[in-house]
């Protein structure tokens, strides 16, 4: 995974409309940008590879399925 | 025992039995507020009239022999991000941008429907966004027992104020360990329900796939009978889960003899401070005493699950602040500006397999933790309660590394939706609280409440207070 870097970071948040950004703050999201996609890609790594298919909707239902039985 | 000493359970029955009326026990609470709020800013707002008004409507209901909710004219005070059509929740913020569509929050309505009454509401981080308390626009919230020491966040008002006896109980939003840290730094229990199990319709998002309300509260059997009340499907919350709730209350009278208690052997407990890991290594000795069979336990890949749900929780947050903070800027904190940001510059595909991902990773940890243990226990906040000229390092470089280490024992169970309840177990060498954390399964908060009220039977950590100076 190649870091996120901050010039790439001034521009997205100029293409929306995020003047405020400067380079210092573009520095401080880069590094959190770059970490939490960082974790996703390790993430991958830890599956196998191949299509990501599970329904992201699902998340509830997968919750009560591995419930503790409610007495 | 003094009145603002008595648990949520026991007021709540005084004042059903009549050896109490609601309008006393309020108005403790108010005298604990006038003493205490200057000191900590425990409260964002104080509602002294209409509490005292619905105490007197209490009592009368009382006298009148009608019958009574399970917290008839209970005085309790909740994060200021639960909507009231009536007022303008402040949400940590100079100036709270309109929340269209929100619209009144359920908790509260089936907290009203039991009879409680709202004396206050409580401050929080700005947004709900930071783990630490400080907030530059309602000022700071201070550790009543300590008040140069941080009360934790973002629910910071919720630790410090149940701490400090200005009420019996209430409500925070825990996102990365937002009611877990402040009522460990404060000396109470804060549990984090399973994702979905208490409504979110009314509440301010953060990250509306993360987002959990939580409770605090000075007794397993508080805990029980607040969740037991707000616990349920709720039409107006597509989140929320149908599963049936338990009876909590009776459930935490069930012990933990032969209960298994697993100890993670990785990641949770690198770089405890000493004093934090004697303190949680002495409660699992107590809870050993008590029957319970320790198992050691590893935990897979938890390295990621901060980072994951961070993924989560900036991207949301980035998409509900976005129009507001392009806008006004100038109303957010460096901090809260930079960490809502960051999901501006993280990509959509990423946020997609976080989300993705996040289904077989719990069915992994599940799988592996829970075949082998009934709950796992580790410490909420691995550190001695930091001061807050420690921690304000606004949107400095240094945000990113001081924000990891506060969260790095809670933030893992948010993006895996479980249920968590953290357990004062004494006094770390600077003298503020420090406790330890229960996980459990999905909906097995019942089972988590179980070992608190058979730890806090034999041991006095909840019923300490702060002493006002």
């Amino acid at each position: 995974m190649n870091k996120i870097e901050a010039n790439a970071v001034l521009a997205l948040a100029r293409a929306q409309g995020h003047a405020w950004v400067d380079e210092a703050a573009a520095q401080r999201i880069a590094a959190g940008a770059t970490a939490a996609v960082a974790a996703v890609e390790a993430s991958l790594r830890q599956g196998e590879a191949g299509l990501l298919i599970e329904d992201s909707a699902g998340f509830l239902a997968t919750l009560e399925q591995l419930a503790e039985s409610l007495r | 025992m003094t009145l603002e000493n008595w648990t949520l359970v026991e007021v709540a029955d005084a004042i059903r039995a009549r050896r109490v009326t609601s309008r006393e026990v309020v108005e403790t609470c108010l005298a604990r507020i006038d003493a205490w709020q200057p000191r900590i800013n425990a409260l964002a707002s104080v509602l002294a009239e209409s509490a005292c008004a619905a105490a007197d409507r209490a009592d009368a209901a009382v006298a009148a022999g009608v019958p009574l909710g399970p917290l008839h004219g209970v005085p309790l005070a909740h994060k200021d991000m639960f909507f009231r059509a009536a007022r303008r929740s402040s949400l940590g913020s100079q100036a709270a941008p309109p929340a269209s569509g929100a619209g009144e929050s359920s908790l509260l309505g089936r907290l009203d429907a039991a009879g409680a009454i709202e004396i206050g509401t409580l401050n929080m981080c700005e947004f709900a966004l930071g783990p630490t308390g400080h907030n530059a626009w309602l000022g700071d919230c201070r550790n009543p027992w300590h008040t140069e020491h941080i009360a934790c966040g973002s629910s910071s008002g919720g630790g410090a104020a149940i701490a400090a006896r200005l009420a019996y109980g209430g409500f925070g939003s825990d996102t990365g360990g937002s009611v877990r840290l402040p009522a460990s730094a404060c000396g109470v229990l804060g549990l984090k329900p399973t994702n979905g199990r208490v409504t979110l319709a009314g509440m301010m998002p953060l990250s509306p796939s993360v987002d959990v309300p939580g409770i605090f509260a000075r007794s397993a059997r508080d805990v029980a009978r607040l969740l037991g009340i707000v616990a349920g499907r709720d039409a107006r919350d597509p989140r929320s889960s149908g599963l049936p709730v338990p009876d909590y209350e009776a459930s935490v009278e069930r012990g933990v003899a032969g209960l298994r208690i697993g100890v993670p052997q990785n990641f949770f407990l690198e770089g405890v401070a000493g004093d934090v890991a004697e303190r949680v290594a002495e409660s699992l000795r107590v809870l050993a005493e008590l029957g319970a069979v320790v198992v050691p336990v590893e935990v897979p890949a938890p390295e990621h699950l901060t980072e994951l749900s961070r993924m989560l929780v900036y991207s949301e947050a980035a998409a509900i602040h976005g129009p507001w903070l392009r806008e006004h800027a100038e109303h957010y904190s460096p901090q809260v500006r930079m960490r809502a940001a960051t999901g501006l510059a993280i990509p959509a595909a990423a946020y997609q397999q976080a989300q993705q991902l996040r289904s077989g990773i719990l069915r992994r940890f599940v799988d592996a933790v829970f075949s082998t243990c009934d709950v796992l226990h580790l410490p909420t906040l691995g550190i001695p309660v930091p001061t807050l000229a420690e921690t304000d390092v606004g949107g400095s470089a240094a945000m990113w590394d001081k924000i990891a280490v506060l969260v790095r024992c809670t933030a893992p169970f948010n993006y895996l939706g479980l249920p968590a309840l953290s357990v004062p177990c004494g006094f770390t060498g600077n003298g503020l609280p420090t406790s330890f954390q229960l996980v459990g399964r999905p909906f097995a908060e019942a089972t988590l409440l179980q070992v608190a009220h058979s730890y806090e039977g034999v041991t006095d950590w909840l019923r300490r207070a702060p002493v006002f100076p």
